[in-house]
């Protein structure tokens, strides 16, 4: 059912973003009658309710976006017109073995889901790796991020990354999308070339189906351009457990020689990094490797909590505070920075599911920001200089992490990066200095020749030009092409999902 | 040590003061929120709805309280959510009234976030 708030101040997770918001409207799976429904009946529920707002946007000419956890850091996903809240529609489906694509692999259908939009990765976890049913085997996401807050769809829209060195970034595990774009019905995205369901199950869910690889490449990391995402199929893993040993102290000639070695990651599930940029050679590496998964273990002592027993915490700006502390130099403040960081941020020693190893989700850090881009592995070193180059230049307080991801599918995968993308990401004090840095740091890549891709969450700006340097003009066409398609070339309604972040990116129009 | 570092630069500790009321709004804040989940693992906050907020006020050192009634932990059908989070915030005014007034108007805003319904298994 809808329920609509009206007019309300907003802000998201990391208080990045604050907007006023004409309508803050809530969408969930309970209806009038107070009927249990079958799933059926709660996935059409949701996707006739989203249909029926976004047709009223277009007749008040509204934006209209969903907001998922708010999680991005960026102005990419938010309207001031009609914020969708999606969080309360958080249910799973099983598939019924005769709604699969006769093409479809026996051996991967107990391991797919259907998922509604707002399902937290957290949720999902516990959904997947604590099965209710006898019959159901207990099985994992095959990526994720630090964080579990995030919902679903604003995880795989935003291009969430996770560190797989053998898989891709959480939208690699989507393989069929069900959006909302104020037409007749909803419509169902498969790639044309790996289908899933089939036209009974595509009629239950009473949508229209799209077979279309570009398309669905291009709607997987769409920030909310596409329309209103309300369910994703998924393909899971049996679940499995990674282990981590105690955290390695190498040097850079070590780095290079492992990162540039096609062998060393065979045997790697889950592959981190993090330096301070002030310390001249010195880098800690997390590797994950997978392991059998083992009943009754511990659960790992959970990262990135920031209270102490007795409830003690920094306040909510006390960071930005500290971070900006005058007299005391960036160097210094780093060097307390990083303690802190090896110690509550990094996982060494445990053993654990995907669900209880990444469980982040309380960020009380306000005036925190972040960026993250991507090179290629290859060049690791020349980025890794000029990180430590400009972050002694502008004297800041930072800890650079990696993230070591295998190129996806995504049109506008910010990970596709070949052999393998390395992600470099850093927590910043959310003022001036945020874009001089993030600029800083891309004119160096720039006169180094260095392809990056920014985070489409984490970054201060990405205009025409920076897109273009970014993916070039044939994935963009395909993206435009793509959203073009699937809207019928109706403009009207491709404007209801605009917002100024697509705008300056020159997205907006096709 | 730390003491006697700031009674020689009395300069540093107005610069700190000033930091902390100015960057920090003067505002100090608690949480109140849930922790652990299933077979003891931490689920960590899973907000079902945005920030409401509302104003509220103590009188007379606690004889007079003005409650803050939650309303929109609800779904569309008026069944009812738990409240997964709880904010307690005073900013620099509403401390200095609390001051000024020596504890007989205490002034605080209270904001709070529902939580979502249970995740359930539809086979």
């Amino acid at each position: 059912m809808i329920r609509r708030n009206g007019t309300k101040s907003w802000k998201n997770i990391h208080a990045t973003v604050n907007l006023t918001l004409e309508d803050l409207i809530d969408i969930d799976n309970s209806n009038a009658q107070g009927f249990s429904q079958t799933k059926y009946e709660l996935l059409n529920q949701a996707s006739k309710d989203i249909n029926d707002l976004i047709k009223e946007a277009r007749i008040k000419k509204k934006h209209i976006r969903a907001i998922g956890s708010g999680w991005a850091l960026s102005h990419i996903q938010v309207t001031e017109n009609w914020l969708l809240n999606t969080k309360l529609l958080n249910e799973c489906f099983e598939v019924d073995k005769e709604a699969f694509h006769e093409t479809y692999p026996e051996d991967k259908k107990q391991l797919l889901v259907i998922v509604q939009c707002g399902i937290s990765i957290a949720e999902l976890n516990v959904y997947l790796e604590l099965p209710k049913n006898k019959n159901r085997i207990a099985r994992s996401l095959k990526t994720v991020g630090i964080g579990a807050g995030q919902t679903i769809v604003g995880a795989v829209s935003g291009n969430t990354h996770g560190a797989a060195v053998n898989f891709g970034a959480i939208p690699d595990f989507v393989v069929a999308i069900q959006v909302c774009v104020g037409a007749e019905k909803p419509i169902w995205i498969e790639r044309a070339d790996y289908r899933v369901m089939n036209d009974v199950f595509i009629e239950k869910v009473n949508s229209k189906l799209l077979p279309d690889t570009n398309i669905f490449n291009s709607a997987l990391v769409s920030f909310g351009a596409f329309g209103i995402i309300t369910a994703y199929a998924i393909e899971t893993e049996k679940i499995y457990h990674m282990k981590f040993p105690k955290i390695q102290e190498i040097n850079l000639s070590k780095v290079t020689a492992l990162f540039r070695d096609p062998s060393y990651y065979a045997n790697i599930r889950h592959l981190e990094m993090v330096f301070n940029p002030y310390e001249d050679d010195t880098f800690y590496l997390v590797e994950g490797t997978q392991v059998i998964y083992e009943q009754g273990l511990p659960n790992p002592r959970p990262l990135w909590v920031i209270t102490d027993k007795l409830g003690y915490s920094p306040g909510d700006l006390t960071t930005k505070l500290l971070l900006n502390l005058p007299l005391v130099s960036g160097k210094k403040k780093n060097q307390i920075l990083f303690k802190e960081y090896l110690k509550n941020g990094l996982l060494s020693e445990v053993r654990g599911t995907s669900g209880q190893l990444f469980t982040a989700t309380i960020t009380y850090l306000e005036g925190y920001n972040e960026t993250a881009f991507a090179v290629s592995i290859n060049d690791i070193v020349e980025t890794i200089n000029i990180a430590k180059e400009a972050t002694r230049e502008l004297k800041l307080p930072l800890v650079f992490q990696t993230r070591t991801v295998h190129p996806g599918h995504a049109v506008f995968g910010f990970t596709n990066h070949s052999p393998r993308a390395i992600v470099f990401e850093f927590g910043i004090s959310n003022d001036a200095k945020y874009p001089k840095f993030e600029e800083l740091l891309i004119n160096r890549l720039k006169a180094q020749n260095i392809k990056y891709t920014l985070h489409w969450s984490k970054n201060s700006l990405v205009d025409k030009a920076r897109l273009m340097e970014m993916y070039g003009q044939a994935k963009i066409d395909t993206w435009k092409k793509s959203r073009a398609t699937l809207f019928n070339n109706e403009k009207e309604l491709m404007e209801i999902f605009n917002n100024p972040h697509l705008k300056q990116a020159g997205l907006d129009v096709s | 040590m730390r003491k006697s570092t700031i009674r020689k630069r009395p300069a540093l500790l107005i610069i700190l003061l000033f930091m902390l009321a100015t960057i920090n709004n003067g505002c100090s804040t608690v949480h109140v929120y849930q922790a652990g989940g299933p077979q003891g693992r931490e689920g960590g906050n899973q907000p079902g709805t945005e920030w409401e907020s509302k104003p509220t006020s103590t009188f007379l050192w606690g004889a007079i309280r003005q409650d803050v009634k939650i309303e929109n932990c609800v779904l569309g059908d008026g069944s009812r959510l738990n409240i997964e989070e709880i904010k307690v915030e005073k900013n620099f005014g509403r401390i200095v009234a609390t001051v000024l007034t020596l504890g007989i108007w205490e002034p605080v805003k209270i904001s709070w976030r529902c939580a979502k319904p249970k995740t359930t298994s539809h086979d």
